[in-house]
């Protein structure tokens, strides 16, 4: 534990003092538009990244939940294997897959379409931030669907309903916890991407992250970094939090498969 | 008339025979209850019917028409399940409104059925709540309930009050048989509980392995068993084994060389067999002999009083253990242990069954 603290509290302190208790980091920060765009970016990525990651995990999370339990496991270890990559890793083979001679530009042209930018902009952070996040909504919203009692849908199923009102009436409502845990989880998680945004997207996909990499590396303002940092953490806490009061909430991070 | 009727429905899994050939027809208005132990294929025959199941053989027809190969929600049927199944993010109205809705009926018309049906139930004043705010017995109602509000043509119940205690499951069988009579509803039961069964169903479907060994009345089933296991399946049954001999109207010889006749001729002669009599119909005799009963001696073993009733449990020469079931009498010594105690019973009340 307190491994793990000393390092936080170093970081408040540092936001604090400087080297006499001040609160200049905060309120320079409050005050810098670079700070409120970057805030504003981070919020507007982070939302984008985990609506899609979302819209994306729960068409998969729903189909494993209908496996046996033997190819449920044998499928989500291919879904997890990008997971244990490291996303250095993971950012540049994106790079070979969406840059301007990549894989997908290659084929459009071959096929006579025009080669399209999916690379240092808006579109090519969304695309990795998205793939890097899908296995951590992936485990919500399955555990969700599989604590389900399968009597529910037999039982509307003999009442006449077809199967599109049993996903739409049941399954789905009832699975709006995981999506959520999933949902929120997925947004901490965006708020300390920072390779990510740093590889495959533009200058004005800046995040807080790199924010605070701009202040330690560059500016070497310490003061200025561990206030943007302690912001981030506070944010963070504050979806940790609400993510404890969904209902369901607890399991996203315990019990996988 | 015919409601529903199996013909050759088999269902087989790989090598595991879950139900083996059956035929099996339920009149309207009929409450049938196949009853056996478990794994003996009862859920399997109510999942073929309900189409959860594909058959292996054999086809499923209701109302005389052939839905084998209809989907289940396009066999306008009814299932209560054990665990209820009520949908819990809805309120109770909204989960007996579901299957209407689906039915596409006006807004008016399902305020005036569910709350008709709820009347039915006893419950008219829970339709706004949620079903976790419900007791086992409430939610087993609503799930009822839910099916009787769309006028099936059968509802099915797989051990429905399986997770219910034993007080609150007696109330609820009168219930529900209640409601099964007044409203004319064909019903398809499932439970392993014998009681439960002979006291609800019009006629009882006796499964054991996958097979139907019996179909008939609780009384058939109780007084005319087919089969040692029918015999020994249902109440208590007092059992003596023999052969088969060609005595006046059928009769079994015991090892002892004590002759016990029979209700009617058997048409086993000279195999081993047993001769089966209810305890209720042993009675402990004086030394005057009588015609046209069986009498055995043995020795008292132990009593065992059960308030209205005493079982009084004899143990024979060869070793069989024999119950006879008498009313309790205050005014009357029983009998001591040890002591020798004749039993006497009816030819007529004296079943030939085949080992
Ligand atoms: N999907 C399946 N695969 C293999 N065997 C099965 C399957 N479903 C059922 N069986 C077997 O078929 C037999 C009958 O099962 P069924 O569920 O119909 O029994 P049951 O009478 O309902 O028992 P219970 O009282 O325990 O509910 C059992 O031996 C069971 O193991
Ligand atoms: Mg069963």
């Amino acid at each position: 534990m307190a491994i793990f603290l000393a390092p936080l509290w170093s970081v408040l302190r540092q936001s604090l003092f400087d080297p006499n208790f001040t609160l200049n980091g905060y309120s320079e920060i409050i005050e810098s538009h670079l700070f409120i765009k970057i805030l504003y970016n981070t919020l507007q990525i982070s939302l984008t990244a985990a609506f899609v990651t979302l819209i994306v995990g729960y068409p998969i999370a729903y189909h494993l939940s209908r496996q046996s339990p033997r190819r449920r496991a044998l499928l989500l270890i291919l879904v997890m294997l990008p997971f244990w990559t490291s996303i250095l890793v993971k950012s540049y083979a994106f790079m070979v897959i969406l840059g301007q001679d990549g894989i997908i530009n290659t084929v459009l042209y071959s096929v006579g379409l025009p080669k399209i930018q999916l690379l240092y902009n808006r579109t090519g952070v969304i695309i990795g931030t998205v793939h890097f996040l899908v296995p951590f909504v992936l485990f919500p919203i399955m555990t969700s669907l599989l604590g389900q009692n399968p009597d529910l849908a037999r039982a509307a199923q003999i009442m006449g309903a077809s199967r599109l009102r049993i996903f739409l009436r049941i399954t789905l409502p009832l699975s709006l916890p995981g999506v959520a845990a999933g949902g929120l989880l997925a947004l901490v998680q965006t708020f300390g991407f920072f390779i990510t945004t740093a590889l495959l997207g533009g200058r004005g996909d800046l995040m807080m992250a790199n924010l605070i990499d701009l202040y330690t590396r560059e500016i070497l303002n310490w003061n200025l970094a561990s206030a943007v940092a302690v912001t981030l953490l506070a944010l963070s806490g504050g979806i940790i939090f609400a993510l404890g009061r969904v209902r369901g909430g607890m399991s996203a991070f315990g019990q996988a498969a | 008339m015919t409601m529903i009727r199996l013909e050759g429905v088999s269902k087989r899994y790989g090598a595991v025979v879950a139900l083996d050939k059956s035929d099996l027809a339920v009149d309207k208005g009929e409450f049938v209850t196949l009853l056996g132990s478990s794994g003996s294929g009862k859920t399997t025959l109510l999942n073929v019917i309900a189409g959860m199941i594909a058959p292996t053989t054999g086809r499923v027809l209701v109302d005389g028409e052939d839905i084998t190969s209809l989907p289940p929600n396009r066999r306008n049927l009814g299932m209560v399940f054990q665990n209820y199944a009520l949908l819990p993010h809805m309120t109770i109205f909204e989960n007996i409104a579901f299957p209407l809705r689906i039915r596409g009926v006006s807004n008016a018309e399902i305020r005036k059925r569910v709350m008709d049906v709820l009347d039915i139930i006893r419950l008219p004043q829970i339709a706004q709540r949620k079903p976790r705010e419900l007791s086992g017995g409430q939610q087993q109602r609503v799930s009822l309930a839910r099916c009787i509000v769309y006028n099936p043509s059968l509802i099915l119940m797989d051990e429905p009050l399986g997770a219910l205690d034993r007080r609150l499951r007696e109330q609820m069988q009168v219930e529900i048989k209640k409601i099964q009579t007044e409203s004319g509803i064909t019903m398809l039961y499932v439970t392993h509980d014998q009681e439960e069964a002979l006291s609800m169903s019009d006629r009882i479907v006796l499964m054991d392995n996958g097979k139907i060994l019996q179909i008939g009345s609780p009384s058939d089933l109780y007084f005319r068993p087919k089969s040692l296991f029918a015999a020994t399946f249902l109440g208590m049954s007092n059992i003596l084994r023999g052969r088969f001999t060609t005595a006046s109207g059928g009769g079994i010889c015991l090892p002892g060389g004590e002759e016990i006749r029979l209700s009617s001729e058997t048409p086993m002669t000279g195999e081993i067999g047993c001769a089966m009599v209810r305890p209720e119909n042993v009675k402990l005799a004086g030394p005057d002999a009588q015609p046209n009963t069986n009498e055995v001696v043995g020795e008292l073993v132990m009593s065992v009083m059960l308030g209205g009733i005493t079982n009084h449990h004899v143990e024979l020469a060869d070793g069989t253990r024999l119950i006879a079931q008498e009313q309790t009498r205050i005014d009357r010594a029983p009998p001591l242990r040890g002591e020798r105690i004749r039993l006497r019973w009816e030819a007529s009340d004296t079943i030939g069954l085949p080992e």
